[in-house]
């Protein structure tokens, strides 16, 4: 059962994202970055192809979430691991959360607390939850194409060899809860650099990549959803 | 009537109308219309009173796509805000998405609710030691958890305060429900819920503000920023739109029916008599009529349903028809001046209105106060129709036949109530036996072959209150596209509790949660929500408040913590909140609510409160997608045992036609008495009353035949041409037979003048509740097409079928009724009722039956004029031809009937009288007669009480044998000749029989005692005496068995005294046998008897029974 603390997500989100849409110096920052985007298609094609000829890819990952509670960012490193239509994230050292996709389900577990939430991604309501899952996918693009349906480019920054492209959500209720989505790849060898998630409240979330591997054999008991008995289930989108 | 008190009482009728006027209002609430007691309407009440905003508008936006549909309606929600003047707030999205601090209060109240333990462990968990762990813990969550939910919550809430048992049950509260409120799943649907600025009190201070924000939403839609609004569709719903809706349809309704009658009858009555002025005349006074009842309805009701508007179309219908039948009568004798035409034709007006409003009244008897309402009115109408058109509608129109003849008798208003005086029918005009042929071939195939529909299928009954609310308007469609857009489950019910305070209404909501899982583990209902985690408990809320306190304390303590664990204040909003709102709880001293913006805005979905009452809204889903309103009868009243009112529109219609069908033994048993009392009334005559019953019971069995061909059904609203159709009925049938008597049974007269009014009449109204047929109002549309059939039928039957009826049953036995129509015996002098009174004398002490039969006799003497008229016209010799003195003695003569009625009922059951006023000298005649032993023959009059004569004669020792005639009732001649027989007197029973007076000379002869009157005429052999100075044709019987016999004749009277019975024994009559040979000398004999009681006559006349003429007519 979704409860009211969903309303306080929401709600905080709305009030960040509309202070944040009054700013007219973003569109500015942003109708001019896009000119330039236009010079670095051929490489975000290039990535693209990449992605799409990869089988599998491994990586460890740094993740940093800036948000506007805290004074100071909070850290956490973990691990990943990507197949087409699925991927397994694992977040803290021992895990704290195991993040698990499925073609038809997301599968979050919480090892400490014994619990997991199942959410089915065929039956997600239109809202801030769907526009969520939707960019947990585009943190991953694997096809141009169907990324672009629902994100704009904003903007493509080169520095060193590494590729940094900004997006922005199309839909407008998708926009209320993320900003933007950063991706940045290396443009040597196109393996993942980094992927960073704005929020319209101004929080970001930041995962920087290393020792990425690519097509390796992945063990495929890492993306197994069976839980131990002892878990606690839940689907909190579920009526 | 003097014309003065004419005046005053048009000047009164006047007043009666401004007053009514000043008081008029109109209800559009259609609850009203149902019976207050019903729990389902009572619910529905409360429900509309305190959940549906009479204020709040919904407006409901389409756009092309979802992002276009948010824009759009913040933008309206912008521009509507701005029109402070008629907008007090607009809500497009949950509250708390523009407000989340503000849950804060609500979350603290939540807690406050708590179980005094629950609450009780938030100090642990607040403890200062406690504090770091916490926020350690949730700094953690924060950094590895992937929940967007709960990065949002702990983000706000890092000490976990949100973390309580009774939220996980908040479904109302859930983030889908919210939105739910607000946009469709896609996005592209969204809704707006505005506040009014203004009081929408009335329908027309509704179409007032919708119009200006109509005006609002269209100058946005087509002003700089029109583009995105290409595509965008606006719509409206909500109570006031149903409010001006209503309103609106049902003045439409009004109008447009008004209108299409009155066309009609303009068109009807001009193709029939070609004539402006009158048809003009007409529409004014039926403008007149409608105004003036409106006004007098508001007088006596107050406030007007809309849907009692409805009466305008009914009683079109029948005002109509008093005057055209009026405007007939005088066209077909120009010979007549209007009060003539008035005395001939304002009894059958006047007793078809008393019947139709009596019928319509009685509509006050079936349980529905809006049915009853309609009632009323149309009763008030009719009565106001039927004075202006007999009083009105004729003077204007023939100025030249305005003023009574010189001669004419003078005219009381009760002559307006009684028939006048109809030359009996002396021949039944020639009459060709085909047209009956025909009325009954035609009768038996319309009867047959409805009675052949009906046989396979009866109309059925719609149980769905859909009768009474309004059609598909706007506002209804919306609000359906809204429940399909919303996703919203169909056809919820209500459940209401009140209470008068919290603690009241906790324990029956508790006890109804309990009724209602019995029955979602019987199926009854699918499932329920009932907010009762959300309603305070006053026990916690004592037990809590010095928890509170102390939480309400805590607040620099845990900001500081948090501070300290690198938060910043942006997570201390929501704690802060919620420590405020526990300090005030601490410091309450009674039960508390949440009182800001987004509490008020959650809670006034399913709470309500007043001064001095608490509601609470609960949700009951039915278990399939159609309520069966049976099946939830008895959860409902269990509900209702312990108030909680299960309501809802499916429920309201089943409960309404109960309590309908319940009473409907209340109404339908006075209309038919009703029906067949005016009919007695009218026609005293059970041949003509039966054809009356007929035509209705024909009419009847058609409209339901017709109702099943048609697919009808009888629902609330259509019930109600139930009274109508009867009150027409009888209108025709009454018109109809009243017009063949008086034109003899000529059908091509009748047809000519009334059948062709009744034509135009029927055509009217068959063509005014046609009209209703398209009505907006589905109760309305379908009463309007029940009426229209049913009334149709009553005319062609009454104008084509029951004049051949009538010819049919009155062409054999007629002329005989007719002859001795005011002759015959009262209809109440017959076995049953003498049995009955016998009884009663037996059972009641005199004086109660003698007032009771006194008040009677007036009545009839009121309502029974003709018969009365008798008894007048029997006086009038004695007075010399002076009618007052007359008609007072008459009508003394009744009262008086009525008490020697009662005193002869307890002789003839037993009772001994004893108290005789005579003399010795007087009684030593009778003595004196009887020793000569040749019998003795009392001769008496039908003068004071001449039956108890055998009582003193038996007390005398003296056995008398009465001759009389046999009663009207074999079965009373039996039981008075047993009565008589029990205080010693013989009957004979004389008649026609030849041998029976053979019998009375014998007995004579053996000196019996006997006893006759001979105050009235015989029905043959009678002789020309001067009786009172008239020739009187009297009896030779006395004369004829003194002749045969030689018996003693004595004269008696017996008159009731206030202190007894006077006995008068007048001298013998002597007389020479052998004269009276001849018939002269009988003659003579007799009239020297009749002379001989002239004067006895005369000083007890009031005591003087005659009542059947005794005069030969023509004199």
């Amino acid at each position: 059962m979704v409860s009211i603390y969903a309303h306080l997500a929401a709600g905080k989100m709305t009030c960040a994202f509309r202070a944040l849409r009054g700013g007219f110096w973003v569109f500015i920052f942003l109708a001019t970055i896009v000119s330039r985007a236009a010079d670095y298609g051929s490489q975000f094609n290039k990535w693209f192809e990449v992605q799409t000829n990869l089988q599998s890819w491994a990586g460890d990952f740094t993740q940093t979430r800036t948000l506007t509670v805290l004074n100071q960012p909070l850290v956490s490193h973990g691990k990943v691991w990507v197949k087409p239509g699925q991927f397994r994230w694992e977040l803290g050292q021992p895990a704290q959360t195991i993040v698990l996709r499925q073609p038809d389900q997301l599968l979050i577990v919480y090892p400490r607390l014994k619990r997991a939430e199942k959410y089915p991604l065929d039956g997600v309501p239109t809202g801030p939850m769907r526009d969520a899952l939707a960019l947990l996918d585009a943190s991953l693009p694997r096809d141009r194409a169907a990324m672009e349906k629902n994100f704009q480019l904003l903007s493509a920054t080169a520095t060193n060899a590494t590729l940094q492209m900004a997006l922005q959500p199309r839909s407008e209720s998708a926009r209320k809860f993320i900003g933007q989505v950063v991706i940045a790849f290396h443009t040597n060898d196109f393996t993942i650099a980094a992927t960073e998630m704005k929020f319209a409240d101004g929080s970001k979330l930041r995962n920087n990549f290393a020792n990425v591997v690519l097509n390796l054999p992945i063990d495929p008991r890492l993306f197994a959803t069976d839980l131990p008995t002892n878990f606690t289930l839940v689907e909190p989108l579920k009526k | 009537m003097s014309s003065f008190l004419k005046r005053w009482w048009w000047v009164l009728l006047l007043v009666a109308v401004g007053l009514g006027l000043a008081r008029l209002r109109f209800d559009v609430d259609i609850l009203n219309l149902l019976p207050p007691d019903e729990p389902s309407v009572q619910g529905l009440k409360l429900y509309q009173r305190h959940f549906t905003n009479a204020r709040e508008l919904v407006v409901t936006l389409r756009a092309p796509d979802s992002d276009a549909a948010e824009k759009l309606a913040g933008e309206l929600a912008a521009r509507l805000r701005q029109q402070t003047n008629l907008v007090e707030e607009v809500t497009w999205q949950p509250p708390w998405m523009e407000r989340p601090d503000q849950l804060g209060e609500l979350l603290g109240w939540l807690w406050f609710n708590q179980p005094p333990g629950d609450f009780a462990g938030l100090t642990n968990r607040l403890a200062p030691d406690q504090l770091k762990p916490a926020l350690d813990e949730t700094r953690e969550l924060l950094a590895t958890s992937m929940s967007p939910m709960d990065l949002a919550r702990r983000s706000f809430d890092p000490f976990n305060l949100l973390t309580m048992p009774a939220l996980t049950n908040i479904s109302g509260m859930s983030m889908e429900q919210g939105n739910q409120m607000f946009a469709s799943a896609d996005g592209k649907y969204r809704l707006l819920y505005l506040q009014s600025a203004v009081d929408l009190t009335s329908y027309r201070a509704c179409e007032s503000w919708l119009k200006s924000i109509h005006a609002v939403v269209a100058e946005l839609q087509s002003g700089p920023a029109k583009d995105p609004w290409k595509g965008a569709v606006v719509r409206y719903t909500g109570r006031p739109v149903f409010v001006e809706e209503i309103a609106t349809s049902m003045q439409h309704d009004m109008s447009h029916s008004v209108s299409a009658t009155s066309l009609i009858i303009a068109i009807l009555f001009w193709l029939t008599h070609r004539r402006w002025k009158p048809m003009l005349w007409l529409l004014a006074l039926l403008g007149l009529i409608l105004f003036a009842t409106l006004a007098l309805g508001a007088l006596v009701l107050g406030t007007i349903s809309v849907v009692a508007l409805g009466f305008a179309a009914v009683l079109l219908g029948l005002a109509v028809d008093y005057a055209v039948v009026h405007y007939q009568e005088a066209l077909a004798h120009p010979e007549m001046t209007v009060p003539e035409i008035r005395r001939a034709i304002a009894p059958s007006i006047l007793w078809a209105a008393i019947t139709t409003m009596s019928a319509f009244l009685v509509l006050n008897l079936g349980g529905l106060p809006g049915l009853g309402q309609l009632g009323s009115l149309v009763a008030i109408g009719i009565g106001v129709s039927a004075l202006v058109m007999v009083m009105i509608y004729l003077p204007p129109l023939f100025p030249e036949r305005r003023q009574p003849r010189p001669n004419q008798a003078p005219f009381h208003w009760w002559n307006y109530f009684i028939a006048p005086h109809e030359p009996p029918v002396a021949e039944i005009a020639s009459t060709g036996t085909t047209s009956h042929r025909a009325a009954v071939r035609l009768t038996g195939l319309i009867f047959l072959s409805a009675c052949a529909v009906l046989c396979f299928q009866r109309p059925g009954l719609d149980r769905s209150g859909n009768a009474l609310q309004p059609a598909h308007g706007e506002a209804q469609t919306t609000l359906d596209e809204m429940t399909v857009e919303l996703g919203l489950p169909p056809q919820p019910l209500w459940l209401i509790v009140p209470g008068r305070n919290e603690a009241e209404v906790y324990q029956r909501l508790t006890k109804a949660e309990k009724l209602l899982d019995g029955a979602v583990t019987n199926h009854l209902i699918g499932h329920y929500l009932l907010p009762d985690t959300l309603w305070p408990r006053a026990k916690f809320q004592t037990a809590n408040r010095a928890t509170a306190e102390a939480l309400g304390e805590k607040g620099p303590l845990l900001s500081a913590a948090l501070l300290d664990a690198g938060f910043n204040t942006n997570a201390f909003v929501l704690t802060s909140e919620l420590v405020r709102t526990w300090s005030r709880a601490g410091a309450s001293t009674s039960v508390i609510w949440p009182t800001n913006h987004v509490s008020q805005w959650l809670l006034k979905r399913f709470v309500a409160r007043t001064p001095d009452e608490c509601l609470v809204m609960g949700l009951i889903y039915p278990a399939t997608n159609k309520v069966d309103a049976a099946e939830l009868t008895a959860l409902s009243k269990q509900l209702a045992q312990n108030h909680a009112l299960l309501s809802g529109w499916e429920l309201l219609g089943d409960a309404t036609l109960k309590r309908v069908q319940s009473k409907m033994w209340l109404v339908v048993t006075p209309m038919v008495l009703l029906v067949l009392l005016s009919l007695w009334f009218a026609f005293r005559r059970m041949t003509e009353i039966l054809l009356g019953v007929a035509v209705l019971g024909l009419s009847g069995v058609g409209l339901l035949a017709t109702m099943v061909l048609t697919g009808w059904t009888w629902n609330l609203m259509n019930l109600m041409a139930l009274p109508l159709i009867l009150g027409t009925g009888v209108d025709y049938t009454l018109f109809i037979q009243l017009a063949l008597r008086r034109h003899g049974g000529d059908l091509a007269a009748v047809r000519r003048s009334v059948g062709r009014a009744l034509m135009l009449c029927g055509g009217t109204a068959v063509a005014g509740f046609g009209s209703l047929a398209f009505s907006s109002n589905l109760g309305m549309a379908s009463l309007g097409k029940v009426c229209a059939v049913g009334i149709g039928a009553n005319m062609l039957i009454s104008v084509f079928l029951l004049p051949p009826w009538w010819r049919w049953f009155r062409g054999d036995r007629g002329r005989g009724t007719s002859d001795k129509s005011h002759g015959a015996q009262p209809a109440f002098y017959c076995g049953g009722l003498w049995r009955l009174g016998l009884a009663g004398a037996r059972i009641i002490p005199a004086a109660l039956p003698k007032a009771v039969a006194a008040g009677l006799a007036d009545l009839y003497w009121q309502f029974q004029r003709q018969r009365c008229e008798v008894v007048v016209q029997n006086f009038l010799p004695v007075f010399a031809g002076n009618k007052p003195a007359a008609e007072k003695a008459a009508r003394a003569a009744h009262r008086n009937f009525a008490a020697k009625l009662i005193d002869l009922w307890r002789i003839e059951s037993g009772e001994v009288v004893r108290n005789w006023l005579t003399t010795d000298g007087e009684l030593e005649i009778i003595h004196a007669a009887r020793r000569r032993g040749r019998g003795t023959l009392f001769i008496t009059l039908h003068l004071g009480n001449w039956e108890h004569g055998g009582l003193l004669l038996n007390q005398l020792g003296i056995r008398l044998t009465i001759l009389s005639q046999a009663e009207p009732d074999d079965g009373l001649t039996d039981l008075r000749k047993a009565a008589r027989a029990r205080y010693g007197v013989d009957t004979l029973i004389i008649g026609d029989d030849g041998f029976a007076f053979v019998e009375v000379i014998k007995r004579l002869q053996a000196g019996a005692d006997m006893a006759v009157s001979l105050d009235r005429p015989p029905n043959r052999g009678g002789v020309p005496v001067d009786f009172f100075g008239r020739q009187f044709v009297g009896s030779l019987a006395a004369a004829e068995l003194a002749r045969a016999s030689g018996c003693a004749l004595v004269g008696v009277t017996i008159i009731r005294r206030p202190n007894g019975y006077a006995v008068k024994v007048l001298p013998e009559f002597v007389y020479d046998r052998k004269n009276l040979g001849s018939r002269a000398a009988r003659r003579e004999l007799t009239q020297q008897i009749l002379r001989a009681f002239e004067p006895e006559i005369r000083k007890d006349i009031e005591q003087w029974y005659q009542f059947t003429p005794i005069w030969p007519p023509g004199k």
